[in-house]
């Protein structure tokens, strides 16, 4: 148990007002190892963004456990612990935000944005000190250290997101939800945010989670990977597993659809009947049903249970034992 | 006009924006042609200019844009130069909407959230099919079934706020489709959409261009969707075309530093994982005061001192119909140093 | 070198901007709107007048002459029978016209009274403090010097207007700073705490917005005793006219507080473990601190107006006191604004001075985003 750095348990956020209730995230559970990166995958409406707050704290989950195993060895629930708790392990657990203009506040220069969180945790700091360490990490990530003055609207979105990745680096946390973080970004820039965040954790021994709707990202860094769907977890395996192999139908539509940057790879889509379902109105029994190519009268009436099917390997589907489902190939490197 | 089956050709288009600070040299010399039926992949990142490229095929960019070139067309009245036309004549107005029509990134932003999509996609019916109400209604709502929309009856009374991001997509499609254009301009129109949504757009654009026999030039910065659409590509930074050719050969054999960049900056999926992706250093530079010599030159590998920072590159061939805008072409062999397979 | 020097200054000029903070960018912005920077210096000049008031008025408030009522403006002369004797009056004398017999004055050619700088006059506290009897400007006993004419009373207008304009000027001051705070209080308690709190505040906002504020201001000032100290009166107006206003502000602080709640940098900062009162005053209330002052700045002119209207109504400043208000009482009648039209100058002060702040609240108002 303890080699995990963090056990997500049945991790619920339900949003009400008035008549409408809507569950943005239902039931989720998964553990991760340290120094791993776990992806999260889904459309619209699935409640990966909320999932990724409700773990940093940034919301209030409904309710549910977040097990984080401290450096001491010591298993807390990050969510349920007493206010003196939280403000020694916060810093142990930092985001990234998506959007590289809202992240950042305008009226502060770079340096004071960097510096906040040091102000707020380690209030005995001096001031050179902190600004010594500022210019570390913007160097790490980077930034050029003279730059620092400046205010954010002198930066390009690329450089922005790496502002942002300081702040989340400068106070040494563990754990880094990264909220779509170069979604925003053009191609090239991608790549080297992308690049500069597995550099790092590899130099600091960061574990990840990496929130995205982009799969090739996701295959790309991740270790593991999570499907969601509507507010749950419909699949969570290794990451070459899941792309090869898929268990759920979701999965295996998913994977189809995303376009291959090789033209001598046809296209061959499974195609999704209807729309994304409103998530304040879910359908019955399997949220996907209604959609699904392989669905019965099983799948209308009961919710399939999200177990383990073989080790470290979860679905959330009635016929997952006997589907035969499409991924991709890794021996040839052309889909099937 | 190159051939007689080519439908758009545009010929050294310049386009300058007045800003306080000076002039924007948005778009340098841009030269390409487009066949009738083919799809033309235009890829770049932000701040390559092939927006504005898009916008002054239908010579819709503003005021402030100063635009000079040729853009032949080969509209229903022979052979036109769009640039040439009045502005806010008769004749791009015939062009505009029937013959090139647009389709954008925000389907959301596109509509008037006051009137009904179908108001919205029979104004273009009867503008330029027919004004007989009764007729305009029916092919109006035939044209959203062709794309797609269920009980097309009953939608054709809704308003944008009653349709997902996926519908209004193909109602926009609908609109630009209903006059069964020559050329279709598709701007980013998948990149704001879910990956199944944009699985489903995508194979609509490709049947319809397949059945009404039209040209599409499909803008994006997705590598992924280029590979699933175009029949060519055309690779643009910084306000120039650098690298064009067909589909395969961009891929498989790219050529420009930036291309071969781009390409390997992103991951393939369903192929094994490398350890690093190939990045490009530093960032686009704004086209302000750009000094002489090749605009990629600050952030090449392949550059050589002296001619690439001193005389742009021209294109040359490097395959058949693949052509090239760079000097160290040939002269030194850049992938070794990019380490793509 | 030409373009060495080029490529110099637009580095500068880029590093400048880079460095720049908000409100730096504001006021480069703000710079750039010419009404607006027109509109600072004719504001700047008459607060300087309303400032130093009582120095440059020639006559203080009671000074009263019966033998000038309703004189007009006395002409300032320059040359006597063609020899120059600097800027200087004749005597007055008051005629009735032989057919119409309606008063005239006449200018008295014998008597010449020079115009004199620093003259010595009546008694008055600078900014209530500095006690003197220096005036800028006036002339020896006998003559009387009236750049605006004189009132019913015989009494200066131009004194009377540049004394007045201390409480024209002031008052809307002193309203904004009590809209200002119980703005900020109320409409933040609103926006942070949200909930019942946040409906009860915001449908007490809405009843008092909807009460007509003419009618209100009118009888919450008749309700004013008599015969209290003017200072009072001056405070119990200053207070009514900010009665309303604070409320318009109060739901634009609310509002920006719901709305940069959601920014994802607050929730950044609350991730990072900053306390939530250090959140609202490093994070929100710069935020808001732009939209504010363009409200309040274009607020000033509906309390300029208020206050001048229930003066002239006979409802607001009493005498001694004065204001622009209270002198254009004497321009009620047309027959009085025909026969002496310099009475209605107050009212052209007061144009002037709401479409100054009206124009310098556009200039902020266009330059309070810089960030859009």
């Amino acid at each position: 148990m303890s080699d995990y750095i963090l056990q997500i348990k049945n991790l619920y956020k339900v949003y009400t007002s008035k008549n409408i209730t809507v569950k943005a995230v239902t039931d989720i559970s998964f553990n991760i190892k340290k120094g791993e990166t776990i992806g999260i995958v889904g459309e619209s409406g699935c409640g990966k963004t909320t999932l990724g707050r409700c773990i940093v704290r940034g919301i209030q989950a409904t309710s549910g456990q977040v097990l984080y195993t401290a450096e001491d060895g010591a298993t807390y629930d990050f969510l349920n612990i007493d206010k003196k708790k939280l403000k020694e392990l916060r810093k142990d657990i930092q985001m990234i935000f998506q959007d590289p203009y809202s992240s950042l506040d305008p009226r502060m220069t770079v340096l004071n944005i960097i510096t906040e969180p040091l102000k707020a945790n380690f209030p005995k700091m001096k001031k050179s000190e902190m600004e010594l360490r500022a210019a570390e990490i913007a160097e790490k990530v980077g930034l050029n250290s003279s730059y620092l003055k400046r205010y954010p609207h002198a930066f390009s979105g690329g450089q922005r997101q790496r502002i942002g990745i300081a702040r989340a680096l400068v106070i040494n946390p563990r754990v880094i939800v990264c909220d779509e973080p170069v979604s925003a970004l053009d191609v090239s820039i991608q790549a080297q945010v992308i690049n500069l965040l597995k550099d790092l954790q590899r130099e600091l021994g960061l574990t990840y989670i990496f929130i995205s709707h982009d799969l090739s990202v996701v295959e790309h860094i991740s270790d593991k990977v999570g499907v969601m769907y509507l507010g749950k977890m419909v699949e969570f395996a290794e990451t070459e597993a899941l792309f090869s192999k898929p268990l759920h139908p979701y999965t295996e539509a998913l994977l189809s659809s995303v376009p291959v940057a090789d033209p001598t790879v046809k296209m061959n889509r499974i195609p999704l009947k209807g729309e994304i379902p409103n998530p304040a109105n879910p359908p019955s029994g399997c949220y996907f049903h209604e959609r699904c190519s392989y669905c019965i009268d099983r799948c209308t009436k009961e919710s399939p249970e999200y177990r383990e099917i073989e080790k470290d390997r979860f679905v959330a589907c009635h016929r997952a034992e006997e589907l035969k489902l499409r991924g991709f190939s890794y021996d040839d490197e052309k889909a099937i | 006009m190159d051939g007689k089956d080519t439908i758009v050709q545009v010929n050294n288009l310049h386009i300058n924006i007045k800003m306080d600070e000076g002039i924007l040299t948005a778009v340098r010399g841009v030269s390409f042609h487009i066949d009738r039926g083919e799809t033309l992949g235009l890829v770049g990142e932000s701040g390559c200019g092939k927006s504005l490229t898009c916008k002054a095929i239908l010579a819709i960019n503003e005021q402030k844009c100063s635009t000079s070139g040729e853009i032949l067309f080969n509209s229903d009245n022979g052979v036109v130069d769009i640039l040439k036309l009045p502005p806010k004549g008769s004749e791009i107005r015939n062009i505009r909407g029937k013959q090139i029509s647009m389709i954008f990134q925000e389907p959301m932003v596109c509509f008037s959230p006051l009137y009904t999509i179908g108001n919205q996609i029979n104004e273009c019916t009867r503008l330029h099919i027919t004004k007989d109400k009764k007729k305009s209604r029916e092919i109006s709502i035939e044209m959203m079934k062709k794309v797609g929309i269920a009980n097309a009856e009953k939608r054709y009374d809704q308003y944008p706020h009653e349709f997902s991001g996926g519908m209004l997509q193909r109602a926009l499609i609908a609109m630009a489709l209903v006059c069964n254009p020559k050329l279709l301009i598709a701007d980013e129109p998948t990149t704001a959409l879910d990956v199944t949504i944009q699985a489903q757009i995508l194979e609509l654009i490709k049947e319809l261009q397949k059945e009404l026999k039209m040209s599409v030039l499909f803008v994006t910065h997705d590598l992924g969707t280029v590979a699933r659409m175009c029949d060519r590509v055309a690779v643009m930074y910084l306000g120039k075309i650098v690298e064009t050719g067909p589909v395969e050969e961009i891929y498989l054999n790219p050529k420009h530093p930036y291309t071969i960049g781009l390409i390997g900056s992103v991951h393939k999926i369903g192929s094994k994982r490398k350890e690093r992706l190939y990045s490009i250093d530093g960032t686009v530079p704004l086209a302000l005061n750009l000094p002489a010599g090749c605009g990629f030159y600050d952030r090449c590998n392949c550059r050589i001192e002296g001619v690439c920072n001193v005389k742009e590159p021209k294109a040359v061939a490097v395959g058949p119909d693949h052509f090239v805008s760079c000097h160290a072409v040939g002269q030194k062999t850049c992938e070794e140093g990019h380490g793509i397979e | 070198m030409i373009l060495q020097n080029v490529t110099d200054r637009n580095k500068r000029k880029e590093e400048e901007y880079y460095l720049a903070s908000q409100w730096t960018l504001m006021r480069r912005k703000f710079k750039k709107h010419k009404l607006a920077m027109i509109s600072l210096w004719v504001l700047g000049f008459l607060y300087f007048v309303a400032l130093f008031g009582n120095f440059i008025a020639p006559y203080n408030l009671v000074a009263y002459n019966s033998k000038i009522i309703n004189a007009p403006p006395t002409k300032i002369h320059l040359f006597h029978e063609g020899k120059y004797e600097g800027p200087f009056v004749y005597g007055i004398r008051m005629e009735r016209d032989p057919v119409t017999k309606r008063k005239m004055y006449i200018e008295n050619k014998d008597e010449i009274y020079k115009i004199k700088w620093f003259t010595r006059g009546s008694e008055y506290k600078l900014f209530g403090l500095i006690k003197s009897d220096i005036h800028l400007f006036g002339v020896d006993e006998g003559g009387v010097v009236l750049l605006m004419g004189a009132d019913s009373m015989g009494r200066d207008l131009f004194s009377r207007m540049v004394l007045g304009s201390q409480v024209s000027l002031t008052v809307p001051f002193a309203g904004t700073i009590i809209s200002f705070v119980l703005g900020i209080i109320i409409g933040g308690i609103a926006g942070y705490l949200g909930g019942a709190v946040d409906t009860a505040i915001s449908r007490v906002i809405e009843v008092l917005s909807a009460l007509p504020t003419i009618p209100l201001w009118m009888a919450l000032s008749a309700s004013i005793p008599p015969d209290i100290p003017v200072v009072r009166v001056y405070l119990y107006i200053t207070i009514i006219v900010s009665f309303i206003s604070w409320t318009g502000l109060a739901r634009i602080v609310r509002g920006k507080f719901i709305s940069l709640r959601k920014e994802d940098y607050i929730m950044a900062a609350q991730i990072a473990g900053v306390s939530n009162w250090k959140i609202i005053l490093k994070h929100m209330v710069p935020g808001f601190m732009s939209y504010l002052i363009v409200s309040l700045t274009l607020g000033i002119p509906g309390m300029i107006i208020g206050e001048t209207s229930m003066s002239f109504l006979g409802l607001g400043i009493r005498s001694p006191a004065t204001s622009w208000g209270v002198l254009l009482q004497e321009a009620q009648e047309i027959t009085s604004i025909a026969m002496h039209p310099w009475k209605l100058i107050p009212l052209f002060a007061v144009i002037i001075t709401v479409l100054a702040f009206n124009f310098i609240g556009d200039g902020l108002r266009d330059a309070a985003d810089p960030y859009k």
